[in-house]
C-alpha cells in the first residue's frame, strides 16, 4: 500500500491524500490541479510543502523529520508525458538503462525484447530514440518503465500521443501487466472513460 | 619563432586539459538551479574575464611568488619556483581561460532537459551515473566548444603571462610575447609571420567551436 498525505509545494499547494493498494489507481482532475506534480513528488523529484509518503512500512518522505529518500532508492518507474527517452541511446539501450547490473547482458537484452514486444515496439529496438515519432516514444517509455521492475509505477498520461484504439489496447496491456505483477500503479489521465476502463481505484484531485 | 610557437601550443594543450578538469565539473555544479551561493561562485569564476591581465598577473605573483605560502611550499617540494618558469606561464593561461570553460560548460549542462535527469534517477541511476551516462554525453558538443574557446584564449595570453612568467627566450617566451619582442626590435617579418599563424589558428578553433554550437542547437 502506498500512502500519500502531502501538501504540494507548487500547483496552488493543494492537499493530496489517498491510499493506493496494488493495482491501478487512476488520478483525474482539472488541468493545473497538480496531477503531474503529485507523481513527481512521489517519485522524489519534488519535495512536498509538508506531509509524508509511505510505501508499506518504508518511509519515503516525511517533511517533519526532514526525511527525503533519493529518487534512485524509491523503486519507482515513471512514464512521462513527453516520454523522456535518452536521445543519444538506442531504443534497446533506453529500455535496458534501469535494469539491475546483476543481470547479464543477454538477460537484459531478453527482458528488453519482452517488454518492447508487449508494447508493440520490438521492431524499433535498434533505432535511435531521437528518431522516433511521439507515439513510438510513448510505447518505448512504457516498456522502459516496466522493464525496470519497480515497486511503484507512475504513469503520467502515458499514451496521450496515440490514437484512441491503440491507446485502449496499450492501456489494457498495462492493466494486465500490473495485475500479474501485483505492482502499485498510479495512472494520470484527463479522460474519464479511460480512467473507468483502466483503473481499479480512482482518485479525483480538486474535489 | 618555432620554439615560441611550440611553447604556446604546448601551454594551450596543457591548459585545456587542466581547465577541462576543473571547469567542466564547476560548470556542472553552477548549472544546478538549487545550489546555494550559485551567483557568488559564478561571479568569482568569471572575474578573470573582466579584470585587466595585469591585475590577474599581480594576484598570481602575490599568491604564487617566492614569498607566498604556495610558492614556498612548491619550491620546497620541487626545488624550483612557480614564477618566471613555464609552470607560471601555464598557470597564467589556465586562470585566463578558465571562465570561458566554466561558462560554456554551465550553458551546455543547462541545455540538458531536466526531465531526462529525473527519468534516469527514477530508473535507479545514482547522481554520478546520471551525470556520466546522460548529462555529459548530451552536453558533449557544448563542452567541446567551451574547451576550444579555452584553448584559443590560452594560446594568446600576454599580460598575465608576462607578469608571472617573464619573457625568457627559449624558456617562457610564448608566441604572443615573441611578437611583442619582434616589434620592439624592428623585426617585422617575424612579428607578422607569428601574428598570421596565431590568427589562422584562432580562426580555425573559433570556427570549429561555432560549428559545434550550431550542431548542438
Amino acid at each position: 500500500m502506498l500512502t500519500i498525505d502531502i501538501k504540494l509545494s507548487v500547483s496552488h499547494g493543494i492537499d493530496v491524500r489517498f491510499d493506493a493498494p496494488p493495482g491501478i489507481t487512476t488520478i483525474t482532475g482539472p488541468s493545473g490541479i497538480g496531477k503531474s506534480t503529485t507523481l513527481l513528488t512521489i517519485a522524489g523529484a519534488l519535495a512536498p510543502a509538508r506531509g509524508k509518503i509511505v510505501l508499506n512500512d518504508e518511509l519515503w518522505c516525511e517533511t517533519a523529520a526532514n526525511i527525503h529518500l533519493p529518487m534512485d532508492r524509491r523503486s519507482v518507474g515513471m512514464v512521462f508525458q513527453s516520454a523522456a527517452l535518452f536521445p543519444h541511446l538506442t531504443v534497446e539501450e533506453n529500455v535496458m538503462f534501469g535494469m539491475s547490473r546483476a543481470l547479464s547482458p543477454d538477460e537484459r537484452r531478453a527482458r528488453a525484447q519482452k517488454w518492447l514486444t508487449s508494447f508493440r515496439a520490438d521492431h524499433l529496438a535498434t533505432r535511435s530514440a531521437a528518431s522516433l515519432s511521439g507515439g513510438e516514444s510513448q510505447r518505448v517509455a512504457a516498456a522502459r518503465a516496466f522493464a525496470h521492475e519497480p515497486r511503484v509505477l507512475l504513469l503520467d498520461e502515458p499514451f496521450s500521443a496515440l490514437q484512441k484504439d491503440l491507446r485502449t489496447e496499450l492501456a489494457d496491456i498495462v492493466k494486465d501487466a500490473v495485475r500479474t505483477s501485483g505492482q502499485i500503479a498510479l495512472y494520470v489521465t484527463h479522460d474519464e472513460s479511460e480512467a473507468a476502463n483502466v483503473g481499479d481505484h480512482e482518485v479525483k484531485l480538486g474535489t | 619563432m618555432t620554439s615560441a610557437l611550440g611553447l604556446s601550443i604546448a601551454i594551450g594543450v596543457l591548459s585545456t586539459l587542466l581547465t577541462g578538469f576543473i571547469g567542466i565539473p564547476l560548470g556542472a555544479i553552477l548549472a544546478r538551479k538549487r545550489l546555494p551561493g550559485r551567483n557568488v561562485l559564478d561571479a568569482l569564476s568569471s572575474l578573470p574575464l573582466v579584470l585587466p591581465p595585469t591585475v590577474l598577473g599581480y594576484y598570481l605573483l602575490v599568491h604564487l611568488g617566492r614569498g607566498s605560502a604556495i610558492g614556498t611550499a612548491y619550491e620546497h617540494l620541487f626545488g624550483t619556483t612557480i614564477v618566471f618558469t613555464r609552470t607560471g606561464a601555464l598557470l597564467a593561461a589556465v586562470i585566463g581561460s578558465l571562465p570561458l570553460v566554466v561558462k560554456g560548460s554551465r550553458t551546455a549542462f543547462e541545455s540538458v532537459p531536466e526531465v531526462l535527469v529525473t527519468a534516469a534517477r527514477t530508473l535507479g541511476a545514482s547522481p554520478l551515473r546520471t551525470w556520466r551516462e546522460i548529462e555529459v554525453p548530451l552536453a558533449m558538443r557544448g563542452l567541446s566548444a567551451a574547451l576550444m574557446l579555452g584553448f584559443a584564449r590560452a594560446l594568446g595570453d600576454f599580460g598575465a603571462t608576462l607578469m608571472v612568467a617573464g619573457d625568457i627566450p627559449g624558456e617562457t617566451r610564448t608566441a604572443s610575447l615573441a611578437i611583442y619582442d619582434a616589434m620592439q626590435s624592428g623585426d617585422h617579418a617575424t612579428a607578422s609571420g607569428l601574428a598570421l599563424i596565431l590568427t589562422a589558428f584562432a580562426f580555425v578553433v573559433l570556427y570549429a567551436a561555432n560549428r559545434q554550437t550550431e550542431r548542438r542547437s
